[in-house]
């Protein structure tokens, strides 16, 4: 039932949403999204914020502070932007590169041993290995949010070049947001697997 | 003069010469992502906008963050009681022996409802318990049964899963538990009081 929804608002257009009324016809999508189990982002162009959902209720806000359309070319050829990236519902974003989950395992002491526990005290959640200054949220369909940390000048030219061409899975287009270092942080850390997304408001 | 070239010299130069083209001509097209000027919402976009609002619970709800080991009670779009908490560490226990069973302690994510509350809670201890100690599996279920260890109040949300208390107070912030919700003494009475059975419980 979930998955026929989803499936629906995937390939919805804006004729199939709203008509000729793509604001309503967003909206719509996000209702859509708030009535299935499945995490979602929404990106609120009007109020310059991404916000992780679940149900329709907004778990975390992340406000950036610059946001820019970025469309790849590759050998002076440009790929084909989806003309309609504002009106749909964008699958299976993910963490690139992914946090790194290393699992402890308990060594319980032998039955009957009386030996005492092994007791293992992680660290507090800030004392992790930071996230890298920039990360991407892949989506399946092609699009991709590229989170960028505030203060973070340095330049991407030749890697954005050469990472483009090694990219089997070339974007059709990258969203550049720039958020506070801790907020990206936040972000890369807790975003669930699996998350859609949908946009309110459209470029100028 | 005629120069001779080599042939693989000219190959060379020419794969060269190549290959800075297509890196030059490759690379994202950057522009600013400005919002259009909010228009007036129609009636179906107000509509939905109502419909969309609506989701977010007016009575109170408990939202977790399990990666920062934080928990908030929320009426509607207001914070009621914001807490340090201690979700799943994450760990895996893999039995000596015996069944050769494993456990993940993950918290789970997703939305569930606050299904029994109890005060003075007993915990019936499951088999992990005793294997991470080093003890035998009792075959007698009253020998499971141990009090104090969860607290004043637990909090029933499924799955063996409960918000409860801890004799472990500084390890909050942590992610130390099986999986279960811990709170500090004064926060769980706050929450226990503020959240009556059928409170949605969103955790990310």
């Amino acid at each position: 039932m979930v998955l026929a929804l989803l499936v629906l608002v995937g390939g919805a257009s804006w004729a199939a949403s709203g008509g000729d009324d793509p604001d309503a016809a967003q909206v719509k999508l996000a209702l859509a999204l708030a009535r299935t189990d499945s995490f979602y982002l929404v990106l609120d162009l009007r109020r310059a914020e991404l916000h992780l959902m679940l149900g329709g209720v907004p778990l975390r806000t992340f406000p950036y502070t610059v946001a820019a359309v970025a469309s790849p070319r590759v050998a002076f050829t440009a790929g084909r932007t989806p003309r309609d990236w504002t009106g749909r519902v964008w699958r299976d974003g993910g963490i690139a590169p992914a946090p790194r989950r290393e699992r402890a395992e308990i060594t319980p002491p032998p039955v009957g041993s009386g030996a005492a526990p092994e007791i293992v005290v992680p660290p507090l959640p800030g004392d992790g290995p930071p996230p890298p200054a920039r990360f991407l949220v892949r989506f399946a369909d092609g699009l991709e949010l590229e989170i960028r940390r505030e203060g973070d000048a340095g330049a991407t030219g030749l890697r954005d070049r050469l990472g483009l061409l090694a990219d089997p899975r070339r974007p059709h287009l990258r969203l550049r947001l720039t958020l506070s270092a801790d907020h990206a942080t936040d972000l890369y850390r807790c975003l669930p697997p699996g998350v859609l997304l949908v946009v309110l408001g459209r470029p100028a | 003069m005629i120069v001779r070239l080599h042939p693989a010299a000219v190959a060379a130069a020419l794969l060269v010469t190549a290959t800075v083209v297509v890196v030059a001509g490759s690379g994202y097209r950057e522009a600013p992502l400005v919002p259009a000027p909010a228009a007036a919402p129609s009636t179906e976009q107000k509509r939905l906008e109502k419909a969309l609002g609506a989701r977010i619970p007016a009575g109170p709800h408990i939202v977790i963050d399990q990666t920062h080991n934080r928990l908030e009670v929320r009426r509607g779009r207001e914070v009621l009681i914001t807490a340090v908490c201690s979700a799943g560490s994450g760990m895996v226990l893999r039995e000596n022996g015996g069944e050769g069973r494993s456990w993940v302690f993950d918290t789970p994510r997703g939305r569930y409802a606050v299904r029994t509350k109890l005060k003075n809670p007993a915990w019936r201890k499951p088999d992990w318990a005793f294997i991470e100690e080093g003890l035998p599996v009792p075959e007698d279920p009253g020998e499971r049964i141990e009090y104090g260890a969860l607290g004043d109040y637990a909090l029933y949300f499924g799955d063996g899963f409960m918000i409860h208390g801890t004799l472990y107070e500084r390890l909050l912030g942590r992610s130390v538990t099986h999986g279960c919700i811990r709170l500090g003494r004064d926060d769980l009475a706050a929450v226990y009081r503020a959240c009556p059975v059928g409170t949605p419980i969103f955790i990310f």
